[in-house]
């Protein structure tokens, strides 16, 4: 009977263990998610401000590395060589996926014009949809500096990151 | 017989107790080993966990000095890496750290370094290749246990010579054959004629350390574009063997070759350089074309698309050269163009029309 | 003998009530965790920078409605003691700077449904649309020769619930 016992106590505590176990996991697993999405969140947020100086969109006027400019030319051109080379799974796409992965990248005008037309105030830079439902938004405001006309506007970029 | 009973009862019950007493041990025993096992496990597992933690930290710890140091422009950074580091080149770029089985690859990136690296610190210099707009940051990797000895004189060597990243182990000779060995991870000789390369006198054990590039100039004085020679001491015959030679376009990529001193990496570098030059030539040729049709001044047009020379002609020859196959001819025109570009746009940037980069 | 049985069978129970309870302390606080993630799937990332990177775009935007000059010219003459610059339509400085940045918050952080305090210092130019407890503050200092003023913007991290 006192043996009996002592196999039931002994199970009973490494049942007790086990669950301690589990529970420590599971609120360790949250806690690394979180640590992941704000990781991912100042990676790709370092993206975008990097994005000011690609040299496909980088801003051809005097000062503009004092904050993040966009050539609004340049912006046109760019995102319909990516929308065409993903067409075709060039090397163009594929250099951009590796920087950018599963995202989307828009960018709207506000100010002046802010009628969201493709091509004039709105233009879809990049777009891979990812597979998972979830999804950040990351807010960078911009300015635009359109290289014929000799004007800044002001703009939003929006990055979708998938998860 | 009430005692006869009671005497065969409380024998039944020793018996009984014993027999327990021997049980609890056993299974004490079984359950202890059990434990020890369990535990002896998961110390192993640690063990060994840690070890792949240890060389994924080494691993992102590179990335990240690589990433932090692309977004840098004309900078050097020497940091503290005692690891060695091996890249290779078979189709695909990659990296990593010696004894890890993380490879890490970077078929975008442009990274001009040996095959292998190995020393207490990494020099990491970044320049930006323009030709004549900007076009991608270049990364230069090397350490002071890579031993640079130029010899020699051109235009060109003086040009490397200038280049090269602060602090790296870098002399210069009159005499390669009597030239001392001081038992550096890797000997290059950078020179500007390969009839200087001579048998090594002094190197004791000169397998697989010592190499040597030779800088030919495209033209005269023209350091912009040129060739590379790449050669590979062998001991037995005492002699520099040549791997093969390679163009070069501009002083990031004559650097590059050097700091290389392996033909099978540059080339790799030189191709991807060569692939985003193509992709930005043509974007940039698509907002000439823009600016001819927007661009209401007549004065202005003429630029971005007359005849007979305009950025649209330039461009054109850019994107077609530099997706064309490498050679010093397609490099020499390349060049042309790029010259030609840049004079067009600081000409532009004093006038009022928009600037081509 | 039966004393020793009823106490072994006490323990017993004891012990079981313990796992219980220990398995349902476990069980809520794990749900608790999971569940305690957020109310949406698109989280939203606003920090310091974004604020203070707004500022650095509003005013680095040119004014249609001021010969093109740029925001932060057309906020420093409001900003003096006496305004020189007449926009078109013979409007001031500080009333066109008032109506472009209430145009700006408008379609930025009025439509994200975002609370904010924008004020101007050395001039009228305030928005007041705080309704939070958390926020971040961004600003930008703008030469007015002589001297300087600033320009702050408050972005609410956290709505009011």
């Amino acid at each position: 009977m006192q043996m009996t016992e002592t196999i039931f106590v002994v199970f009973f505590i490494l049942i007790i263990i086990v669950l301690g176990f589990v529970a420590f996991s599971k609120f360790q697993e949250s806690a690394i998610k979180e640590q992941q999405r704000e990781y991912r969140s100042s990676r790709v947020i370092e993206m975008a401000h990097r994005l000011s100086s690609w040299p496909e969109l980088e801003c051809s006027v005097a000062g503009a590395s004092q904050y993040v400019c966009l050539d609004k030319i340049k912006l046109g051109i760019l995102g319909d060589f990516i929308n065409e080379s993903k067409q075709k799974s060039s090397y163009g796409f594929n250099y951009y996926f590796e920087l950018l992965r599963d995202s989307k990248i828009t960018i709207t005008e506000i100010y002046p014009s802010h009628t969201k037309t493709i091509g004039k105030d709105y233009w879809v830079l990049y777009e891979n949809l990812g597979s998972g439902q979830t999804t950040e938004v990351i807010w960078i405001p911009v300015n635009l500096y359109d290289p014929v006309t000799q004007k800044r506007s002001l703009a939003i970029m929006e990055l979708l990151i998938y998860e | 017989m009430l005692l006869k009973r009671k005497k065969q009862e409380n024998k039944v019950i020793k018996n009984k107790k014993g027999f327990a007493i021997q049980f609890s041990w056993l299974f004490v025993l079984i359950g202890g080993a059990v434990i020890l096992a369990f535990f002896f496990a998961l110390i192993k597992d640690v063990g060994h966990e840690s070890e792949v933690e240890s060389y994924s930290d080494l691993t992102k710890e590179l990335d990240n000095l690589l990433s932090i140091s692309s977004a840098s422009r004309d900078t050097q950074k020497t940091v503290l890496f005692e690891e060695k580091i091996n890249f290779v080149y078979d189709g695909t770029s990659r990296y990593y750290v010696e004894g890890s089985n993380i490879h890490r690859e970077y078929n975008y990136n442009v990274i001009f370094s040996p095959f292998e690296l190995k020393g207490r610190e990494l020099i990491i210099k970044t320049l930006v290749f323009e030709a004549p707009f900007k076009v991608t940051p270049v990364l230069y990797l090397s350490n002071r246990d890579i031993e640079f000895v130029f010899s020699g004189s051109s235009s060109a060597l003086n040009a490397v010579y200038t280049f090269m990243p602060d602090n790296l182990t870098t002399t210069y000779t009159d005499d390669i054959e009597s030239y001392p060995d001081d038992d550096f991870f890797h000997t290059v000789f950078v020179v500007n004629e390969s009839s200087l390369l001579t048998i090594l006198e002094e190197f004791r054990k000169p397998e697989g350390r010592v190499y040597a590039v030779v800088v030919s100039s495209g033209s005269g004085t023209v350091v912009e574009y040129g060739k590379l020679s790449f050669y590979h001491y062998n001991p037995s015959s005492g002699l520099f063997v040549y791997d093969g030679e390679s163009p070069f376009l501009g002083s990031e990529t004559l650097l590059g070759g050097v700091i290389s001193h392996d033909k099978n990496l540059y080339d790799s570098n030189l191709k991807k350089l060569m692939q985003r030059l193509e992709l930005l030539s043509g974007l940039h040729l698509e907002r000439v074309k823009h600016y001819y049709e927007h661009v209401p001044f007549a004065v202005c047009k003429q630029n971005y698309d007359g005849q007979p020379e305009s950025a649209r002609n330039y461009l054109e020859d850019i994107r077609t050269y530099s997706g064309e196959e490498v050679s010093l001819d397609n490099f020499m025109i390349l060049y042309a163009a790029i010259t030609d570009l840049r004079i067009l746009n600081n000409y532009l940037i004093t006038t009022e029309c928009p600037f081509i980069y | 003998m039966r004393t020793r049985t009823t106490k072994g069978q006490v323990e017993m129970i004891g012990l079981i009530m313990i796992v219980i309870i220990v398995i349902v302390g476990l069980l809520i606080f794990t749900v608790y965790r999971l569940t305690n993630q957020g109310d949406d799937s698109q989280n939203r990332y606003l920090n310091k920078e974004v604020a203070t990177n707004l500022l650095i775009s509003i005013v680095n935007t040119d004014v249609d409605e001021c010969h093109n000059l740029s925001l932060s010219t057309v906020l420093t003459d409001c900003a003096r003691t006496f305004s020189v610059l007449i926009c078109e339509e013979d409007r001031l400085s500080c009333d066109v700077a008032n109506e472009t940045i209430f145009n700006i918050l408008n379609r930025t952080l009025v439509d994200w449904d975002i609370g904010f305090n924008l004020t101007v210092e050395k001039t009228n130019i305030s928005f007041v649309n705080l309704r939070c407890r958390e926020k971040v503050q961004g600003f930008q200092i703008l030469p007015l020769n002589p001297g300087q003023y600033e320009m702050t913007l408050d972005i609410c991290t956290k709505k009011l619930e």
